[in-house]
């Protein structure tokens, strides 16, 4: 059993270590097929998505949580799996981000990220799956685990980082998914399409991060409270 | 959603159903040559009609229809590239080519769509589940767990907001922000709460006692299951290969190459067919029924 335990350790490090090469290797997969013009790329990057999903998933299962913080986790993605369907009918108003900055804050990065990538998949039920589920995963996977990077080092405390990664996020998380479609479906592509693409979308990223800096200001304060209490209360 | 009907994937282990999706998904995505994807889009469509029935259907494809012809309008517009010029809008010049690319990759997409429907279909969550490795716990758990409270999340939102409204006594009512923050507040409150005697519940049956548990699965690998597995995975490796090829020899710019040689699209065709061949086959037909219970060490 020991001996079992010793030789998962450096795995388990070893998959730690590669979570963040893998979620940056999402951007740089995605513009260096774009380039070399290869026609697959919305099959080649969707490859690469799925194995920065799983490689960052199996990360959060290595570090073994405890059940007493399985449970909120499951709780923040299912709250942010249903705010996405209570707010369908505003199109991009949508608190996801903003649970998944939260649960990154309160939890940890990697419970950041899969709160953010449960929702989307969860949400997808009701709307619908597709190609596009593993790209909002990893969109809102990443928004969570940067959310609980910033939290780590004592960041989001401060009001403009806090709002200013909610912000920013809405503009990821559609610089992401328009480019996904815009590289992966339209080719050849070149600069100025690509910028006409980001040009035309960025109103609806722009409301989208308006958004998540609303509940952000909304929530941070009374769901830190509530989170708070449950924790003296139960002596977490 | 549409209700699953029954289908002859059902009676196979998940690991067949969810190779075969997960395989035909990705080299529909991988290979951009039109007959392919269209031969893809063609399966797809028929097994969605097989398997959630015509109303399904075609209540998916009245907005999976525009979804195509915007991929394969927005082509042209972003890039016009190609040698058959077929008309000019504004300043902007339309090619057969640009627009073949556009169609063939609104089609790839709609086709993929279908299959992940038709993956549903044949998948259901906990048959998914089940596929999990036995030394993952914490996720299955957590997607397990969040999946049922999705649902009972938006009941119990009803439930304070009326609650809430029913309070009069207790002032005006709140503005949308205010209400929607408490009801927000109130549902992570009464969901933490009930995680944490959850979490308290199942530490008192055993679960981090640190013990090997036995685990219920609800299907067991059978020798025709390993083999139908092989055979599914033999089809995709020759599927690759053929489509390796053919996509080798088409191109969209500047002219659009040749479609290749026909015996090479006959196990794609083959493979694009198997889902809705199971339905006639004889080895489609279900047998009694294929889940099992068995008590394994885990």
């Amino acid at each position: 059993m020991n001996a079992q335990k010793q030789t998962r350790r450096p795995l388990a490090g070893l998959i730690r270590a590669a979570e963040v090469p893998a979620l940056v290797a999402v951007p740089a997969a995605m513009v260096a097929l774009s380039l070399a013009g290869v026609r697959a790329t919305a099959g080649l990057t969707l490859v690469v998505v799925a194995l920065a999903l799983a490689l960052v998933l199996a990360g959060f299962e290595a570090s073994r949580p405890a059940l007493r913080q399985l449970m909120p986790t499951a709780v923040l993605a299912a709250l942010a799996a249903a705010g996405r369907v209570l707010f369908a009918p505003l199109p991009d108003v949508k608190p996801v981000s903003a649970i998944a900055i939260v649960a990154g804050a309160a939890l940890g990065r990697r419970s950041g990220f899969v709160v953010g990538a449960l929702a989307a998949l969860l949400s997808n039920l009701f709307f619908g799956q597709g190609p596009w589920t593993p790209w909002q995963m990893y969109a809102w996977g990443l928004v969570g685990y940067v959310g609980g990077l910033l939290g780590e080092k004592n960041l989001l405390s401060h009001a403009p980082v806090l709002y200013g990664w909610g912000f920013l996020s809405g503009l990821v998380y559609g610089l992401i998914l328009n480019g996904y479609h815009v590289l992966g479906y339209v080719q050849p592509l070149t600069w100025p399409a690509a910028l006409a693409a980001c040009a035309a979308s960025l109103p609806l990223d722009v409301t989208h991060g308006v958004a998540t800096v609303a509940f952000l200001a909304a929530i941070w304060l009374p769901w830190g409270r509530a989170i708070r209490r449950v924790a003296a209360k139960y002596e977490l | 959603m549409a209700p699953a009907r029954p289908t002859p994937l059902d009676s196979w282990h998940a690991a067949v159903p969810a190779t075969l999706f997960a395989g035909t998904a990705l080299l529909t995505m991988l290979a951009v040559q039109p007959a392919l994807v269209g031969l893809s889009l063609g399966g797809a469509l028929a097994f969605s009609l097989l398997a959630r029935g015509v109303r399904a259907t075609a209540r998916g494809l009245a907005w999976q229809l525009p979804l195509l012809a915007l991929v394969c309008v927005l082509n042209p517009f972003f890039s016009a590239s190609g040698s058959t010029l077929l008309l000019k809008v504004g300043p902007r010049s339309v090619y057969a080519e640009s627009l073949a690319y556009g169609a063939t990759m609104g089609a790839l997409l709609v086709a993929t769509v279908l299959w992940f429907g038709g993956a549903a279909t044949a998948l259901t969550q906990d048959r998914l589940l089940a596929l999990c490795s036995r030394r993952a716990r914490a996720l299955p758990l957590v997607a397990s767990m969040a999946s049922q409270l999705v649902p009972q999340m938006l009941g119990r939102a009803k439930t304070v907001r009326a609650t809430v409204a029913a309070c009069t006594a207790a002032g005006p009512r709140p503005g949308l922000r205010d209400e929607l923050t408490r009801t927000s507040t109130m549902l992570l409150t009464w969901s933490l709460e009930d995680s944490v005697e959850r979490a308290d519940a199942m530490r008192a049956r055993g679960w981090e006692s640190g013990r090997p548990r036995t685990s219920y699965r609800l299907e067991r690998l059978r020798g025709r299951d390993v083999a139908a597995l092989a055979g599914v995975a033999g089809l995709l490796v020759i599927c690759a290969a053929c489509a390796w090829q053919l996509c080798a020899s088409w191109r969209f710019y500047p002219t659009m190459g040749e479609l290749g040689p026909w015996w090479a699209y006959v196990p794609w065709a083959a493979l694009m067919a198997l889902p809705c061949l199971g339905r006639v086959s004889p080895f489609g037909t279900p047998a009694p029924p294929a889940r099992e219970a068995s008590d394994e060490r885990a």
